[in-house]
């Protein structure tokens, strides 16, 4: 048993339609540590919310993990029976969504629905779910937390269903907390208060979060090593200073150099040529390939193999 | 030549309330107000930045100039002021890009349909010369006239938020409002809208109001900022200044609360903070949230030229003003 509590091997996702398939994610490979905040950052339709839908088995019907294996404590996601797999979603493993609204149900008080997990899973009496629900909803830094348990969604602000949603994620303790862009939604002083929030929540917990979101300033915030995604690719992974710093793939680089910071005053952003291709475009062995402006013939030609850059920062490109 | 300090825009006591029908059926319905005293000045081939978090009323601000809801107050656009009557005048003097580029575009229209259809409106030019200005225009935005015969469904979202300021920009307007231009967009395909508002702001002359959340984009593209929380505008000046220096809590508030990507670079220049305490209902609107509120907040401040009376600056300065509603601005030292 490793030091890791998440271990993704060669995880391939694909989308059946029309009787074509399409690969969303393509062979992809990473671990989080127990105790770890890894980002993975990509633009839309790279893969990333796929990557953490197939973790929680929350995948449409036409849409299926076709290849490799994902190590979750030890236990493979995919070989586990359903029922196992029920145990450990919401338990051991669980998610925070972008849209606190679509996911909360507006009939029933707040109290009921982050009550809700542990009442499925057994085990707990009424006032221990109750007692439970109130300390998620303290540590989730809501204000009144006893009158919130009353309350309906209709009746909080963005960022305290964000945060009701977050106290829901971590009411079981779980080992593995998946946050799907979950300060996209929020305006930017909020979204200050729900990263720092995450970060305390990992700090006191130990629990381990997998952070995915499109805003490398989110994710050098509370994240210690990021993923880079494109077009169902990780293109380059590392901890999130070096990659940051010291960004070796044209895609991360450039990615980087289109944020308009306070340096990029008066000059014109280094932006990428083109757009994310869709997945239903026949993509070459590099799927950065056709943007980049260093590509090669090998790019169109030959996969690009793993390489090291340094300990933890590794790259997917022939250039590189 | 035209004047460079020509005004474009003139915002003057500016305020915006609808009726609340409030939360249950039988309560009183009571008004909200959603700009409060809004004023503001943009100078020809301005850029001029709008800050705030979401419901502070920098939306609305943009509606109101281009004449699509009620407000008290006056606004002019180059000296003029939009009534029923002068429609077709006024709005060849302001265009609009918005958000979300696919609910803007007529998806039944090909592109050069769309981008002739202001010229077509004010009926200017002829079939064949309006073709070739809409023509012209995709090479503008940085397409090309292959696209001029397409549907907006075949363009990905950035070609299609090029459709729409090409669109604004047909009749050359004297004033261009952007709402949340780049915010719909992916960060590399946003970064080209950028590039190409600076493109074209060099090569064509009109002002613009840029309306964002990010006051990083906005610091990027404009010469003057103004921010705006719960209505009013609560602080506003060039950008070096108002970036470099604020002079507002809020201001600060919202840079601290940035999330940057260059790290140790003398980031979070002041540690995010914020206070929680009862709103003062006739103070000042940030007083609830502020970290250096003081009695004298329970009275509303007003929009004042903060750095004037100290340094005795001359007030007709208007390009070096930098105002900021507060009684006890932040000092940076």
């Amino acid at each position: 048993m490793g030091e890791n509590i998440l271990e993704v091997k060669h995880m391939t996702v694909s989308i059946y339609e029309n009787g074509e398939e399409y690969k969303v994610v393509n062979r992809i490979s990473f671990a989080v540590g127990k105790g770890e905040i890894v980002g993975i950052v990509g633009e839309s339709g790279c893969g990333k919310s796929m990557t953490a839908l197939a973790l929680q088995d929350l995948l449409k019907n036409h849409i299926k993990v076709t290849e490799g294996s994902m190590m979750f404590d030890g236990r493979d996601l995919r070989t586990i029976s359903a029922a196992e797999r029920r145990q450990i979603n919401g338990n051991d493993m669980s998610m925070i969504f972008q849209e606190p609204m679509t996911s909360l149900n507006p009939l029933y008080r707040i109290g009921a629905q982050v009550g809700e997990v542990l009442l499925l899973h057994g085990k707990h009496s009424h006032a221990e779910i109750e007692q439970r629900t109130l300390e998620a909803l303290t540590m989730a830094g809501l204000p009144d937390p006893a009158k919130t348990m009353r309350m309906y969604p209709h009746e909080l602000s963005g960022g305290m269903r964000q945060r009701v949603m977050i106290a829901m994620g971590i009411i079981a303790q779980p080992k593995l907390l998946i946050a799907d862009e979950p300060t996209t939604a929020l305006d930017v002083t909020t979204q200050a208060h729900v990263l720092e929030l995450l970060h305390r929540i990992n700090q006191q917990t130990g629990t381990a979060i997998l952070l995915i979101s499109h805003d490398l300033g989110v994710i050098n915030k509370i994240c210690s090593r990021v993923l880079v995604m494109y077009a169902g690719k990780i293109v380059e992974q590392g901890r999130t200073e070096d990659i940051l710093r010291n960004p070796v793939h044209p895609y991360t680089q450039g990615l980087i150099a289109s944020i308009p910071t306070r340096r990029m005053k008066g000059m014109p952003l280094a932006s990428i040529p083109g757009r994310v291709p869709p997945v239903t475009e026949e993509k070459p062995p590099c799927p950065f390939a056709s943007r980049c402006d260093k590509a090669d013939k090998r790019c169109f030609t030959e996969y690009p193999g793993r390489k090291t850059v340094s300990d933890d920062h590794i790259l997917w490109c022939h250039i590189g | 030549m035209k004047n460079k300090n020509e005004e474009i825009l003139e915002i003057s006591h500016v305020s915006n309330r609808y009726r609340d029908s409030g939360a249950g059926f039988f309560s009183r319905s009571k008004m909200t107000r959603v700009l409060n005293d809004v004023s503001l000045t943009i100078h020809r081939d301005e850029m001029f930045g709008l800050v705030g978090e979401s419901g502070c009323g920098k939306s609305t601000l943009g509606k109101a100039v281009l004449g699509m809801i009620p407000f008290e107050g006056q606004i002019r656009v180059g000296g003029m002021e939009y009534t029923r009557k002068n429609r077709q005048e006024f709005t060849s003097a302001v265009q609009a890009v918005f958000q979300d580029p696919l609910s803007a575009l007529n998806p039944r229209r090909t592109i050069a349909q769309t981008l002739e259809e202001p010229l077509l409106a004010h009926g200017i030019g002829t079939p064949q010369s309006r073709r070739e200005k809409a023509v012209e225009m995709l090479e503008l935005v940085g397409l090309d006239a292959s696209y001029a015969d397409r549907l907006p469904r075949e363009l990905s979202g950035g070609q299609r938020q090029r459709v729409c300021i090409g669109a604004a920009l047909m009749i050359d307007p004297d004033l261009v409002i952007a709402d949340e231009a780049t915010s719909a967009l992916d960060v590399s395909v946003g970064a080209q809208i950028l590039n190409l508002f600076q493109e074209i702001h060099d090569r064509k002359d009109f002002a613009m109001l840029f309306i964002s959340h990010n006051l990083n984009v906005v610091y990027y593209l404009c010469n003057r900022i103004a921010v705006m929380y719960r209505g009013s505008i609560v602080e506003q000046g060039d950008a070096e200044s108002l970036y470099n220096a604020p002079l507002h809590p809020y201001t600060r508030t919202l840079l601290s609360a940035i999330p940057e990507i260059d790290a140790g670079d003398e980031l979070s220049r002041y540690a995010y903070q914020e206070t929680r305490r009862e709103p003062a209902p006739d103070g000042c609107d940030f007083y609830h949230r502020c970290p250096y509120a003081t009695d004298q907040c329970k009275k509303r401040p007003e929009l004042t030229d903060a750095l004037a009376a100290e340094n005795g600056t001359d007030a007709s300065e208007k390009e070096r003003e930098h105002l900021v509603r507060c009684w006890n601005p932040v000092r940076s030292d």
